[in-house]
């Protein structure tokens, strides 16, 4: 397997190391798919690692309105934090800023059951004043809270779970074109798949890193290892001559299977067009095995 | 439905307390072992088996009743889990002080429907009824959670005093709707053009959580499950005990 290429692009025998994350799932929706994005645009927006957001989450699929709880167009985000407390306070003032401000929207729970479970309505509730209104269908509790447009409408609380961030490929393309083009095919062939978000902008890294710094104030800097500017003084450069660009996908994931089925789904599509497109390596992060305990051997994936 | 089916066979017009009869509690009795239970009826009291046929099954399956002519009181009251079906009409406090569970009344249900009964301080505290007829008076009384939907209509006093939940009439209510209501929600099924003494106007709108409650009244097939709208005028009282409660009236 060390010689492994597809379509005359090299997959590198290395892997992509992951590591462990809980995460929630919503229901967000709204009049209209155009406010169903406004409202998951905002909830989603600054959220693409937590290390400096606190949280990543992205739009794991688009719902019809058969699908949601109040027949309205909607989507299912999830989001992934740390540990279940820290979670929890990105969660409630994510959805208390971003969806109940937005028109006409109203959030769910996406994960229904489970021991542990987060504020979402139970945290927001207070918002009304007195005037917030508790209505329990079934085994659900949700909470109307007056708002200028009507009645904003929250689920009581959401289960959280464990899950995985971090997997991740890198492709490595003799231009800046043909790299993003590939980059593109992947998140297409990723977006669909369930249990999976891209939480980087349009799916996509450029600036991946590297664990530390010159610099003492910061803990992760420039992967220059990655950075074609850098070759000729970089004496660690992973880099061939004829790479002229390099991006990165990283996908959260509900568990090892869903991280797998994305990671090969991707590189299938970054590599499609073969070398002729200008792809010339995959690629994978990882940090030794230091970092987490989910190893995606990109051999393994791709088997 | 499959489960424990009792058909009455005893005189027209006796009056039976069937509150004993929970699928909780009959779980896992055999038609023998329920057929030797007594009833309050008529006065005395009677057994069971003297009073209804049974067929072999489950309660724990579900609880078919066919009350024949017999008036049947406290179908249900205090239940907890499990489904009951009564194939006809139920006498007082159907479901009254039910905390969970399914039942399903084909006919009409009398006073107190999902109420309080007597002595206790709350009514229904959960689960789901549903009739096909109307209520007598006092339906969801002191009620705290749950839904109850009435096709037809309900007597005086529905959703007096109640505390929270969902009473929802497709046919309208009798004199004090909402009586003393503190929280929850009273749906009639029937525009209405002036506020019930004690309520305020809250003008019309679109309610979105009524599809939430269309969702969970699926499979009933009730009135609101096939009502095409989720536009309702609010009448928000009772302003006498705090103006949290809302009667909405679908437009």
């Amino acid at each position: 397997m060390a010689g492994l290429r597809i379509n005359g692009v090299r997959i590198e025998d290395t892997f992509a190391e992951a590591f462990p994350m809980t995460y929630t799932r919503l229901v967000v929706t709204a009049d209209t798919p155009a406010w169903v994005d406004a409202a998951t645009s905002s909830l989603t927006g600054f959220a693409t690692s937590v290390i400096g957001c606190g949280c990543e989450a992205a739009v794991e699929r688009l719902l019809t309105p058969e699908e949601t709880p109040d027949s309205r167009p909607g989507a299912a985000v999830m989001i992934f934090g740390m540990s279940t407390g820290d979670l929890a306070k990105h969660v409630v003032n994510r959805v208390g800023q971003c969806v109940m401000t937005s028109p006409g929207s109203a959030c769910y729970a996406g994960l229904i059951d489970g021991a542990k479970r987060i504020p979402l309505g139970g945290g927001l509730r207070y918002f009304g004043d007195g005037h917030q209104i508790s209505k329990k269908f079934g085994d659900r509790r949700f909470w109307r809270l007056p708002v200028m447009d009507g009645e904003f409408v929250c689920e009581d609380s959401v289960a959280v779970a464990k899950g995985i961030g971090g997997g991740n490929f890198l492709i490595l393309a003799a231009s800046h074109r043909q790299c993003l083009a590939a980059a593109e095919a992947a998140v297409a062939a990723i977006r669909p798949l369930p249990g999976i978000i891209l939480p980087f902008p349009g799916g996509v890294v450029r600036s991946g890193s590297k664990v530390g710094s010159k610099y003492k104030a910061l803990i992760a800097s420039t992967n220059t290892r990655f950075c074609p500017t850098l070759r000729a003084v970089e004496p660690e450069t992973l880099l061939s001559p004829d790479v002229e660009a390099v991006l990165e996908l990283v996908l959260d994931g509900t568990d090892e299977a869903a991280i797998r089925t994305g990671m090969r789904a991707g590189i299938a599509a970054a590599v499609a067009g073969g070398t002729a497109a200008g792809v010339l390596a995959i690629t994978a992060g990882n940090y030794g095995g230091k970092l987490g305990p989910h190893h995606f051997h990109l051999h393994e994936v791709m088997a | 439905m499959s489960g424990l089916s009792l058909t009455y066979r005893g005189d027209a017009e006796m009056m039976v307390d069937m509150s004993a009869l929970l699928p909780e509690r009959l779980a896992g009795l055999t038609a023998d072992d329920v057929a030797r239970m007594t009833l309050p009826c008529g006065g005395g009291s009677a057994r069971l088996g003297d009073l209804f046929d049974l067929s072999a099954g489950d309660a724990a399956e579900g609880l078919l009743i066919r009350p024949g002519g017999a008036i049947l009181h406290r179908v249900g009251a205090g239940m907890t889990s499990g489904r009951i079906l009564v194939a006809g009409d139920a006498g007082n406090h159907a479901g009254a002080g039910m905390a969970g569970g399914l039942l399903r009344i084909d006919g009409s249900a009398g006073d107190s429907l999902g109420g309080v009964l007597p002595g206790l301080p709350l009514g229904m505290r959960g689960g789901l009824i549903s009739v096909g007829g109307d209520a007598g008076d006092r339906a969801g009384e002191r009620m705290r959670r749950g839904i109850v939907v009435v096709d037809g209509r309900a007597g005086a006093y529905a959703a007096a005093f109640m505390v929270a939940g969902t009473l929802a009439v497709g046919g309208g209510c009798g004199p004090h709707p909402g009586f003393g209501m503190r929280r929850g929600t009273l749906l009639v099924g029937h525009p209405q053009d002036a506020a019930p003494d004690g309520f305020a106007d809250g003008g019309t709108r679109d309610w979105l959580f009524l599809h939430l409650l269309r969702r969970a009244l699926e499979g009933t097939g009730s009135w609101f499950e096939r009502a095409g709208t989720t536009r309702a005028h609010r009448f928000i009282g009772d302003l006498a005990e705090g103006g949290r409660g809302e009667i909405l009236a679908v437009v």
